[in-house]
């Protein structure tokens, strides 16, 4: 176990000394903190607008008027999951491509595997080292945007929203390891670190944009008549294809899960977390499937590296 | 004139060599397919409803019969814009990238230099490969889409959306023409090939998916499914005069889309595609002239870039190093 722990640490203190993984961290790190200040400025917005709609009906001399828009304390933060969707998946990326390549390109791998340790603790020290680095990042992201909503919107976050929000990190972590597992599974299996990673950012734009596009593509759209301004609204509404097509991607099923968590789904924002992941069981479920054939994959290749 | 030739020569040769751009190629075409058959596929449908309401009002004896709605056939290809902007561009980004690091890494770029080459010959010779395979990927993917749109959706397009698909294909060229000059100009200026590639890939990421996730998130009328405005029953007018008070905010989300190429090329792309209402009427020429803003920020950024690229390169004193 002790082994273990080195590699990790090792792992850990590495990914710190990096200049370009450092780059996108502070990207990522920002981001979530813009995220909480925009969140806000546009709910506010929204407001206004709604006030200001009210006051040019009321001018224009109608008597009725849209219901104001239902506001959700959660819901200023939900724009982290795009960014959680999009530039987390790349930053756990960025952190996994020459996690083994790199080893074996810079000789150390045979190095280290003629030292006392087996195969599988290389495998699990890396995943350890990442998860950390990933984890602490999270944190941080956590404690900035808990912080920030407390002073943003002037709410002390109830025992609902906390334990949402942390359901919600939590979720997030799986979401990054996922993408960790899978580019240390490419890292293992592909000669130079450079075509691996390239790999890596294909699969991601397939799992982040392709797939859901194409999905997208399949939704039926129901009409709505709007009575007030007699205006048509275009509803999406998923299908038994555009379902389908979606298993696929565990990018769409963390944004499914994390906008019931962060309450950007009306019918959701007053359930409690248990009801919310037990809705969302399926969706978990083929979010966190490829990460365990991946996780599996990758302790069989380690197995069969040829490091003569 | 014939070195530059020569070194465009090989880079074709070497890209169809490229194992990881052959898969991405294949996977935009793949998707280019994809969209536009169920793209064209729409088209027939609507086409066939309005036949079948056309024979069953006949059959009633009516003499009245309503026009053919705009069926706007190019919008097959609204789907293509999404798949160029994320693929297209990292297609791009990996051909700009290896243009430079493969002669750097084989040592060949010192081997080239030492003869009768001129610095911006080489620069030129890159450039000029790598822009003729992106226009035959742009003419390939134009020449399935006006195939499937005919084949598929059974309507022959007319001289002015033929005309606007062209423009498209251009403008889909543009686009993947500035991430191929980004490529090759980190590749040039930063020594080493894998921290090129990693912060030409952070730079795609900003331009690509943080501007606009930015703008999109700023974007009032995205807040709520089928658009904030519509969901409070404000019309187009009203919309506009409610949009007046927020100038300050508007500007500001529109100021960092601007910064986005990605947007830019969206922008123009679909009110080419006559996906985004307004330009129906207007000539393919007149909607570049109107969107001459985003015609500019598509290639402004990509002349400046080149210039980086010449200068740098030019520059290097590290070539000749071991």
């Amino acid at each position: 176990m002790k082994q273990v722990f080195i590699i990790a640490s090792k792992e850990f203190k590495t990914a710190f000394k990096d200049k370009v993984f450092l780059v996108i961290t502070a990207l990522f790190l920002l981001l979530s903190i813009i995220s909480v200040y925009i969140g806000s400025s546009t709910k506010n917005a929204e407001i206004r607008v709604y006030l200001d709609i009210v006051e040019l009906l009321k001018s224009q001399g109608a008597t009725s008027f849209p219901l104001s828009p239902k506001l959700f304390p959660l819901a200023i933060l939900q724009n982290i999951i795009d960014y959680v969707s999009i530039i987390g998946a790349v930053l756990a990326v960025f952190l996994g491509f020459d996690a083994f390549s790199g080893e074996r390109e810079n000789g150390t791998l045979k190095l280290l595997l003629v030292r006392p340790l087996y195969r599988d603790q290389l495998v699990t020290g890396k995943l350890l080292g990442g998860g950390l680095v990933i984890g602490v990042l999270l944190c941080v992201t956590l404690v900035f945007n808990t912080l920030l909503f407390s002073i943003v919107s002037g709410l002390i976050p109830s025992f609902n929203e906390l334990s949402r929000l942390l359901v919600f990190i939590a979720l997030a972590f799986c979401y990054m390891m996922i993408f960790y597992i899978v580019t240390l599974f490419v890292s293992i299996k592909t000669g130079e670190r450079t075509f691996g990673f390239l790999i890596m950012m294909v699969v991601w734009v397939f799992v982040s944009f392709v797939i859901p596009q194409l999905a997208d593509s399949q939704r039926s759209f129901a009409y709505t008549l709007n009575a007030t301004a007699q205006t048509v609204t275009q509803m999406p509404s998923d299908t038994v294809i555009s379902k389908g097509i979606e298993i696929f991607s565990p990018a769409v099923q963390f944004q499914n899960v994390g906008k019931d968590l962060l309450q950007g789904v009306a019918e959701t924002a007053a359930m409690n977390v248990f009801d919310i992941l037990s809705r969302q069981a399926l969706a978990l479920l083929y979010m966190l499937v490829p990460g365990a054939i991946f996780l599996l994959a990758s302790y069989r290749a380690v197995q069969k590296e040829d490091v003569t | 004139m014939n070195a530059t030739w020569t070194i465009a020569r090989k880079e074709i040769t070497d890209a169809l060599k490229n194992k990881l751009f052959l898969i991405i190629l294949g996977m935009l075409l793949t998707l280019t397919v994809v969209s536009v058959v169920l793209g064209a596929y729409q088209v027939r449908v609507s086409v066939d409803n309005y036949n079948n309401s056309i024979e069953f009002l006949k059959s009633l004896g009516k003499t009245e019969l309503p026009p053919m709605p705009n069926l706007n056939p190019i919008s097959a290809s609204k789907g293509f814009v999404n798949y160029i902007g994320m693929l297209g561009a990292l297609l791009a980004m990996i051909l700009g990238n290896h243009a430079i690091v493969k002669e750097r890494r084989s040592g060949t770029l010192k081997l080239i230099l030492s003869r009768k080459v001129f610095r911006d010959t080489l620069l030129n010779g890159k450039l000029l490969g790598n822009l003729t395979l992106l226009a035959g990927i742009s003419f390939l993917s134009g020449a399935i889409t006006f195939i499937a749109v005919f084949a598929i959706g059974n309507v022959a397009l007319s001289a002015g959306d033929g005309a606007r698909m062209g423009l498209f294909f251009l403008m889909s060229f543009l686009y993947m023409a500035f991430f191929l000059v980004l490529g090759i100009t980190l590749a040039v200026i930063v020594g080493n090939g894998n921290k090129a590639l990693l912060l030409t890939v952070i730079l795609w990421l900003v331009l690509a998916f943080v501007f606009p996730q930015i703008g999109n998130t700023m974007d009032m009328d995205n807040q709520l499914p089928g658009g904030f405005f519509a969901q409070m029953g404000m019309t187009k007018d009203q919309q506009t005069k409610v949009l007046d008070n927020f100038k300050f905010y508007e500007t500001l989300r529109d100021g960092i889309e601007e910064m986005s190429p990605t947007k830019h090329y969206e922008r123009v792309s679909f009110a080419l595609l006559n996906v985004k209402p307004g330009f129906e009427t207007n000539t393919p020429l007149e909607v570049l002239s109107l969107k001459w803003i985003n015609l500019l920020g598509l290639t402004a950024p990509s002349i400046i870039l080149w210039l980086i690229a010449y200068m740098g390169f030019l520059r290097r004193e590290d070539i000749y190093q071991s």
